[in-house]
């Protein structure tokens, strides 16, 4: 079944061991393919990949006589069963991959088309991220609203449900070009309910940069309708190369954050650190110990993405009732717990400076830098959110939201 | 359907509908009884893979769930070339859930041994003991030991072997065990037990099914470059191992006078230790007391996490077999013995601290046993620390008097 057959090739800036790895290893798969992958650490053995858009792919490992070669199946969901044969091979400027396609049975006839477009692309986001570029081409077409949701709230005065506050419109995004602020509580985007984070992907999908949306939104108690032309994704800030220049770019963020932190917390007699503004918020040591919390999720990363994982950066486990208790427990005053944030931050930029440079020669190494680059969002909004809690506990009426409109 | 159901097999299980409905869905809890290794997408049409540590696996997707009663499943298993449907109903009686397991064909799935697996799932989610694997082998006899502890994965370097090859690190021997005797020692690299080769826990473990206590095991390991083969008589596995009382606050006590016991025979170690003595290292590749002692607080970090990131049920698939990774930060910001002390003090606290707010629904999971078990089986890893500070001080002693002399 010659036809049957599809065939392609792919120059990429790296050497063939490098490149082997983007086939076989859990980290690599995840850097340029896809956004889960599962498979027990062994060659031959059986593999699951998943995106977000809930599609997935089984498949297993085969043995190959070479170093250079990676033999696998591959199962779409309810698609034609396939082999997928790798070859690399080392050429002038780095490796040259061989890939072919053999499908078990006769294709319907719009497959082809459909599976050369798949990996033309995979191939190119491969060759992209591998010659070091921070560029993933899977996000850099995305067009991106540019804010960052809050949890999920009821919507006392209607019956819609809940709506996803903002807390932090991102500058020079789609967001901010359509006026939107921080605290206001979309509703609807584009005629998709905003219920929950996993409503935005919903509401982007199929959508470009240029496209117009329409957002419906609260503030101040009123529904407002918006629209928003979508720009696109704004690249991510790269890690600079070597790690020690990161480690510096790194601390001064941190010593101009610690002292955001610090000049925040000066009005708040101690007494009040323990208060939490409103029943359900946070009271200052919360804040500061969730922010140790998080930092030691930091360290953790930083190790996980030495050693090829990456599935552990999840900020949630770090907000999980006790933890937060636990920390204050055992660091029990405003200094100390800043002393200890300090360290925590310190230790952060000891790990970055100490990194070894087979680590940074990997792709592995830009996207942690990124990720740490981006996590920059969450200092932000915990220094806004310490600011409005010591502006709460020491004014004597209620804090009242700015009406801009 | 006109499918007539093969192989049906039926079990009351005292534990909550949900939780065992999980049991079968959820990619953690199916690896706490049944599986190896567990990859699940739980919605219709999400596939569903499952690995044991011998590299048999099954591979397929649920074609229907409506929790918490029914989940079917078609799938296969990797010697097989037809699809089997099956299906798990779980019904609600007075004394608990009767799971019923039904196969449509006669296959290798079918053919399983339902009994014994579902004898494990009454023993873990019903009974919450131990996880039968883990004293048993697949034919239901007791289990090898071999005196001593694996560590991570590490590379074999010896010219005997092909580059690249991989085994498991020793961190420990048992003295007076058949294998201290032979000459096995820390830091010894094994490649091969009984014939199966060896690399991490699952393959070590594998192979450790093969062997009857009392019987003569054969490994090989690599010692400086060279490698040879030890023979030396399997002992008996343990009867049983230590579980957590199921209140966490009880566990959180028991942990306590453990914690208070380290902490009394490091004061009696590590007495009189200069900061010299402290940062001094026996050779160039081994821990001065000081990177003993910033090894020991990972590990509790380690600890708060992973409880943090299961009560969330996120947690991870793989563990850091490094702690040392740490080690960097730590000492940086840490720099004296008696940082490191207090860290190591604190973080212990907040282990204990953390204990005793275990979310409830972490508690009733057989996870909670899981991780309860491991963290009383890891008693032995300060206690091996201790030892190897011992070891320092007399080093740093003989160089002392060598130096008189």
């Amino acid at each position: 079944m010659p036809n049957q057959s599809i065939h392609f090739q792919q120059a990429v800036r790296a050497t063939v061991e490098s490149v082997r790895g983007a086939f076989t290893r859990e980290r690599d798969l995840r850097l340029w393919l896809c956004d889960g992958v599962c498979f027990p650490r062994r060659i031959e053995g059986p593999f699951l990949l998943w995106w977000r858009d809930g599609t997935s792919v089984t498949g297993r490992f085969l043995p190959t006589d070479s170093e250079n070669e990676v033999r696998l199946t591959w199962q779409e969901d309810g698609a034609c069963p396939a082999e997928i044969h790798v070859s690399l091979q080392e050429g002038q400027e780095g490796t040259t991959i061989d890939l072919t396609i053999q499908h078990a049975e006769t294709l319907p006839e719009q497959d082809p088309a459909r599976i050369r477009a798949a990996w033309e692309a995979r191939l190119l986001n491969l060759a992209s991220i591998w010659s070091m570029t921070g560029i993933d081409l899977r996000i850099a077409k995305q067009p991106a609203l540019g804010l960052l949701p809050g949890e999920p709230v009821p919507l006392s005065e209607s019956d819609q449900g809940f709506g996803v506050p903002i807390l932090s419109v991102i500058e020079g995004s789609s967001a901010e070009r359509a006026n939107l602020l921080d605290g206001d509580i979309l509703l609807e985007i584009s005629g998709v309910p905003i219920t929950a984070h996993t409503s935005f992907p919903k509401a982007l999908t199929g959508r470009e940069a240029g496209d117009t949306l329409t957002i419906t939104y609260v503030r101040n108690r009123r529904t407002h309708v918006q629209e928003m032309t979508l720009l696109a994704r704004p690249p991510l800030r790269m890690p600079p190369v070597p790690p020690g220049d990161f480690a510096e770019e790194i601390e001064s963020f941190y010593t101009d954050f610690e002292s955001r932190i610090r000049s925040a917390l000066a009005t708040l007699p101690d007494s009040m650190s323990t208060t939490a503004p409103e029943p359900a918020a946070w009271s200052a040591n919360e804040i500061l110990a969730h922010l140790i919390l998080f930092e030691r999720l930091t360290h953790e990363y930083i190790a996980h993405c030495r050693l090829g994982y990456t599935e552990t950066h999840m900020p949630q486990v770090v907000s999980v009732p006790g933890r937060i208790e636990a920390v204050m427990r055992t660091v029990p005053t405003r200094e100390a717990l800043l002393d200890s944030l300090h360290q925590s931050l310190d230790e952060t930029v000891a790990l970055l400076r100490a990194l070894p440079s087979e680590f940074v020669s990997h792709p592995g190494y830009i996207a942690m830098g990124q990720a740490i680059n981006l996590d920059q969002f969450h200092y932000d909004r915990h220094v806004e959110q310490l600011e409005r809690t010591v502006q709460q506990l020491t004014t004597s009426t209620p804090l009242k939201r700015d009406d801009n409109t | 359907m006109s499918q007539h159901p093969h192989h049906v097999c039926t079990r009351t299980v005292s534990a909550d509908a949900d939780l065992l409905y999980d049991a079968f869905t959820d990619r953690r809890a199916l690896k706490e009884w049944l599986a190896s290794e567990a990859l699940t997408i739980p919605r219709a049409g999400g596939p569903i893979c499952l690995w044991w540590k011998d590299g048999s696996y099954v591979q397929g997707a649920f074609t229907q769930l409506a929790p918490p009663s029914e989940i079917h499943i078609r799938w296969r298993a990797n010697e097989d070339l037809e699809e089997t449907d099956t299906s798990i109903t779980l019904t609600s009686m007075e004394e608990g859930v009767q799971v019923e397991i039904a196969h449509s064909s006669p296959s290798t799935i079918a053919r399983f041994s339902w009994d014994r697996m579902l004898d494990n799932l009454a023993a873990v989610f019903g009974q919450k003991g131990v996880d039968q694997r883990m004293l048993m082998r697949p034919d239901g006899s007791r289990r090898a030991s071999l005196g001593f502890f694996i560590g991570p994965t590490a590379p074999a370097v010896s010219s005997d072997l092909p580059t690249h090859t991989l085994g498991i690190r020793v961190v420990g021997t048992f003295p007076e065990t058949p294998a201290h005797d032979a000459g096995l020692r820390r830091d010894d690299v094994i490649v091969e037990v009984a014939g199966q080769p060896v690399f991490d826990l699952f393959s070590y473990s594998h192979a450790l099914d093969a062997i009857s206590p009392g019987k003569t095991v054969e490994i090989r390991r690599v010692r400086t470059g060279s490698l040879d083969r030890l023979s030396f008589t399997a002992g008996e596995g343990p009867e049983t191992l230590p579980l957590p009382p199921a209140d966490p606050k009880a566990f959180a006590q028991q942990l306590q006078g453990m914690y208070e016991e380290f902490e009394t025979e490091l004061d009696a170690l590590l007495s009189g230790v200069s900061d010299e003595e402290a940062s001094w290292k026996p050779h160039a590749d081994a821990w001065s007391i000081n990177e003993v002692l910033a090894h020991l607080i990972p590990f509790e970090r380690m600890f708060h996490h992973w409880m943090g990131a299961a009560a969330v049920r996120f947690e991870p698939y793989t563990w850091v077999e490094h702690p040392a990774l740490w080690t960097e930060g730590l000492r940086h910001v840490f720099p004296t013995l008696l940082d490191l002390r207090e860290e190591l003090r604190r973080a212990r606290r907040e282990t204990v601290a953390y204990l005793q707010r275990l979310p409830d629904d972490l508690v009733r999971r057989p996870t909670y046993q899981r991780m309860g078990m491991i963290i009383l089986l890891d008693q032995f890893h300060p206690r091996h620390h201790h030892e190897q500070i011992k070891r320092i001080r007399n080093a740093f002693k003989t160089k002392g008097d060598h130096h008189r002399a």
